[in-house]
């Protein structure tokens, strides 16, 4: 109590924009910056990976002469059963795994948005059959979901996305519903509503951005588990099929030749792992900025 | 009668942050006489509730440190004793009632589990069945019914889970009760009651109480003497009278009684103190309160005033020193 | 208590038909012609014809449906394409190795997640705080197949300790479960540790405290009931997460359960199989669910009570 009754004269400095308060807290957590660092280190990968590679040859072309060659500096993460260089595909894999994590949350962020809205907004019946649809996919584990999802669409690339997307709107409609609910009934609320302000123009332009903070951590977190889930799927080969050089599947390639060359199965599985870290890294460091008090 | 219980001796205390030191407590001295009712009075942030949580040595750990001084309870250091001594002391020499009753209590044990525990750990009892008895016996003299034991704290109202916190601190019969702000989460008309029953039962217990308030009207009713604190200091102190009705006085505390409405004089606003209490960060040199103070003086700005004792009613002022003490506010000096 | 029960289960049924709709609807419009799956490749056009008069695959959609769910609640959920047995049999045979190994993932995430959450919490940046946390959060960002895979490396290939695939002794069982609790654990040793941090801070452990309390007793006796009534909600969202990971962990050790069941369905078409063993699966995870909230009134009185007063 004492602690905290000293803390409060302190609100002068108050004065930096929320934006750059957040930054200010974001950027002192050491964690957090790593994380981002390495995002954007694997964002530049993927960004650059068309200047220097070419698809046909690079990454998917089969060269049977060096096939499954030991890492050198010719092939630094060596050669797979196909004579392919595992960095290249390492490289253009990061293309994937981005692409589809940021469209999967950027799909499910939206659709799930807009039913949590319009959920949270209206009440009534509207939200009790939009959250008793919702409660039906969140019956089902993630995985299961998916994996029935692709089975009936079949796999590939843009079915994984379909598939993870479903999976993910239910999630971001209840984060959403929840904001819009404890906002719905304030006072700047019924100010603008006093004002003539169309619904729509409510919604977006007074209530989201007062829920933008939970939404983004939980997009963050979201783009994690999706790029774990996608890589997943196509391991047990119900994904993104081959030759596309999607971390999953080339771990999948490689189990066969796990016992004599594991670095073709130890390679993909970092560079999933550092992919999903930096994610949860940037989304622990954002919810502690967002919430300072939440803060260990 | 005139038996000390408790002196504290040029208390400082610190809080040390990752981005700050705390300056809290710097330099009090307070002293208690066994059965007396000492009133800690003082805005948000004055060091009241670090001076109680100094006494308990319940600072937070690793982050609230008491940098130096003394404090002297029933014969024993505190600042010295070891944790296990500690252990020993609290609850059952000197015990604590929080400011807010709705998050004291532990939700998930019953109440008469949590009564029951301070008697255990201080072994009042030999068996099961005495420390049942004992737990139906304050609950009673708390004005609960005794079967509601059972119950949990969820299932009480603000007003009774408080009572229940006062069942366990004065359980044990304690020498000092500390009771920080014990009112302030209440409703007004609870207030009233809760008060009336803390005084009942530290009369008959014959227990010495600090009082932290912000709330004059209380100190008036409960206490025998009063300790203003400012900025970690105690800026005056004195017995109930003095304070209330003395003629000389710190210009903190004149600021304090005129910033509570007086319905027998016509005024037609009140007057509240300008500015705010300073960083306890960054505090001021001299005396803490010349950044707020209407008479401030040159000297007030370099020099710490030292206590002017007069039939022990202490203030810490510049503007009494000197020339013996002058009336408070006279522009002359 | 056993009116709530009943209410809940009363609820999962629309759940479970809607999970059954949506996979009705989905599997009916994907091409591919049942009776051609269940004859082959080579069958004549008539037998096609004749087995689909006989399965009433032309009949109207919902009348189809209706069907399925009639059957089912007599506990007929069809026979698998490929096989021909019974999808309820097939389930019955399969399930118990999904069972133990996500049970056996369960006892070690809890029995490691919640200790180790407790300790950090208790000792904040400690040695053992900081490695636990880093730890936790690597175990969150591994992928599970990828941790089974290397551990086969090191214990099969490299150690020659543990066997590699299959699901006899518990040997077999070890790897899966390890694999499958890592995730888990990492979750249950960041919500114990943060829900425990929070705890301690409170005012009635001050309280505890203030009576003479000692660090272990406030510990134990008034910190850890109240750390653990969130934690019991992640360890119920994790065992639906297991069965889910179990899906692709099955699959790295070659382990016949409802994972590769579900798998090998999606991969040949087997609709009635597929259907089958996701609502039973969803059926699972709603008991679970179920069973974690009849627990959780049992631990928080605060919930409990809101029971009996509904009662009265």
């Amino acid at each position: 109590m004492a602690e905290k009754e000293i803390k409060a004269p302190k609100a002068k400095v108050k004065k930096r924009s929320q934006l750059k308060s957040i930054w200010f807290r974001f950027r002192k957590n050491k964690l957090a910056m790593f994380g981002l660092i390495l995002f954007l280190a694997l964002v530049i990968m993927a960004v650059s990976a068309s200047v220097f590679l070419d698809y046909d040859t690079d990454v998917i072309g089969q060269h049977m002469k060096e096939r499954l060659q030991f890492p050198s500096s010719a092939h630094w993460f060596g050669t797979d059963q196909y004579g392919r260089d595992v960095f290249a595909r390492i490289i253009w894999g990061s293309r994937i795994s981005l692409v589809v994590g940021l469209f999967t949350v950027g799909i499910a962020m939206t659709v799930g948005g807009a039913i949590g809205a319009v959920s949270g907004y209206y009440g009534g019946k509207a939200d009790m059959i939009l959250m008793r649809i919702m409660d039906v996919f969140l019956a089902l584990p993630g995985t299961i979901l998916a994996v029935a999802i692709v089975g009936a669409l079949g796999p590939g690339l843009v079915n994984v996305l379909l598939a993870m997307s479903i999976c993910r709107i239910p999630q971001f409609a209840r984060i959403v519903r929840s904001s819009v609910i404890s906002l719905r009934g304030q006072e700047f609320v019924e100010a603008a509503k006093a004002c003539g302000t169309s619904d729509f123009r409510i919604i977006m332009r007074h209530i989201m951005p007062n829920a933008i903070g939970p939404l983004v951590v939980q997009a963050t977190l979201n783009m994690a588990t999706t790029i774990l889930g996608v890589a997943g799927l196509s391991f047990i080969g119900l994904g993104i099929e081959a030759p596309m050089p999607e971390w999953g599947s080339m771990l999948s390639e490689a189990r066969e030749q796990m016992r004599y060359y594991p670095y073709l199965m130890v390679i993909p599985g970092i560079f999933i792992m550092l992919a999903v870290l930096s994610l949860n890294l940037i989304g622990d460091g954002l919810r502690d900025a967002l919430d300072p008090r939440m803060k260990n | 009668m005139e038996e000390r219980l408790l002196t504290i001796k040029d208390l400082y205390v610190e809080y040390i942050t990752d981005d700050a030191r705390v300056f809290a407590v710097n330099g009090i001295d307070l002293a208690i006489n066994k059965g007396e009712t000492l009133g800690l009075v003082g805005e948000t942030g004055a060091g009241k509730t670090t001076t109680a949580l100094s006494i308990m040595r319940l600072l937070p750990e690793k982050v609230g440190l008491i940098k130096s001084g003394s404090i002297v309870l029933n014969g024993k250091d505190v600042t010295k004793a070891s944790e296990a001594d500690m252990r020993l002391l609290r609850g059952e020499t000197v015990s604590m009632i929080f400011q807010d009753p709705m998050t004291s209590l532990n939700p998930v044990l019953t109440v008469g589990d949590q009564i029951a525990e301070v008697l255990e750990l201080h072994k009042r009892h030999k068996n099961k069945a005495d420390v049942e008895a004992r737990v139906d016996e304050i609950l009673k003299m708390v004005g609960l019914p005794p079967e509601r034991k059972h119950d949990f704290p969820h299932q009480f109202s603000g007003g009774m889970k408080q009572r229940i916190v006062i069942a366990i601190a004065l359980a044990c019969e304690p020498l000092l009760l500390l009771a920080d702000e014990p009112t302030t989460a209440l409703d007004v008309t609870i207030q009233a009651q809760v008060l009336a029953l803390m005084n009942e039962l530290k009369q008959n217990l014959n227990t010495a109480m600090i009082l932290i308030t912000h709330d004059l009207g209380v100190v008036a009713q409960t206490c025998d003497r009063v300790a203003i604190m400012y900025a970690g200091e105690v800026i005056e102190t004195g017995t109930v009278e003095q304070i209330f009705s003395g003629d000389e006085h710190h210009p903190y505390t004149v600021g304090l009684f005129e910033s509570i409405p007086d319905l027998k004089k016509k005024t037609r606003r009140l007057h509240p103190i300008d500015g705010l209490m300073p960083d306890p960060t960054d505090l001021p040199t001299g005396c803490k309160f010349h950044t707020r103070c209407p008479h401030c003086m040159e000297i007030c700005k370099t020099e710490l005033p030292k206590p002017i004792e007069k039939d022990g009613h202490l203030i810490r002022c510049h503007l009494l020193e000197g020339g013996g003490r002058k009336a408070e506010g006279s522009e002359t000096l | 208590m056993l009116k709530y029960i009943g209410k809940r289960l009363l609820l999962m049924i629309p759940v479970i038909l809607g999970i059954s709709f949506i996979l009705f609807t989905i599997m009916d419009l994907t091409p591919g012609d049942p009776a051609r799956v269940i004859l082959g490749d080579f069958a004549s056009q008539a037998e096609i014809d004749a087995l689909r008069e006989e399965m009433g695959l032309n009949d109207n959609f919902f009348v189809r449906y209706g069907r399925y769910i009639g059957n089912a609640v007599t506990g007929d959920l069809g026979n698998s394409y490929r096989s021909s047995a019974p999808v309820v049999e097939e389930i019955a045979a399969r399930f118990p190795s999904t069972l133990k190994i996500a049970l056996l993932a369960m006892l070690f995430a809890v029995l490691i997640g919640i200790p180790v959450g407790i300790i950090s919490a208790v000792k904040q940046y400690s040695i053992a705080d900081i490695s636990s946390t880093m730890l936790a959060l690597l175990f969150t960002s591994i992928p599970a197949f990828w941790l089974g895979l290397l551990l086969i490396l090191l214990f099969s290939v490299r150690l020659r300790l543990l066997p590699a695939v299959g699901s006899d002794t518990w040997k077999h069982m070890l790897m899966p479960s390890i694999s499958l609790a890592a995730a888990q654990m990492a979750t249950i040793i960041r919500m114990t540790r943060s829900t425990m941090l929070e705890v301690i801070r409170q005012d009635y452990i001050r309280t505890a405290k203030a009576k003479g309390a000692a660090p272990r007793r406030v510990i134990f006796h008034h910190a850890i009931k109240n750390a653990l009534l969130p934690v019991i909600t992640t360890v119920g969202l994790s065992i639906s997460n297991l069965l889910g990971g179990a899906l692709i962990i099955e699959n790295v050790f070659g382990i016949s359960g409802l994972g590769t069941l579900m798998v090998n369905s999606v991969k040949s078409k087997d609709t009635p199989l597929l259907i089958g063993s996701v609502m039973f699966a969803a059926v699972v995870a709603g008991l679970v669910n179920l069973g974690v909230d009849v627990l959780y009134t049992y631990v928080d009185p605060r919930i409990k009570a809101q029971f009996v007063k509904k009662k009265k």
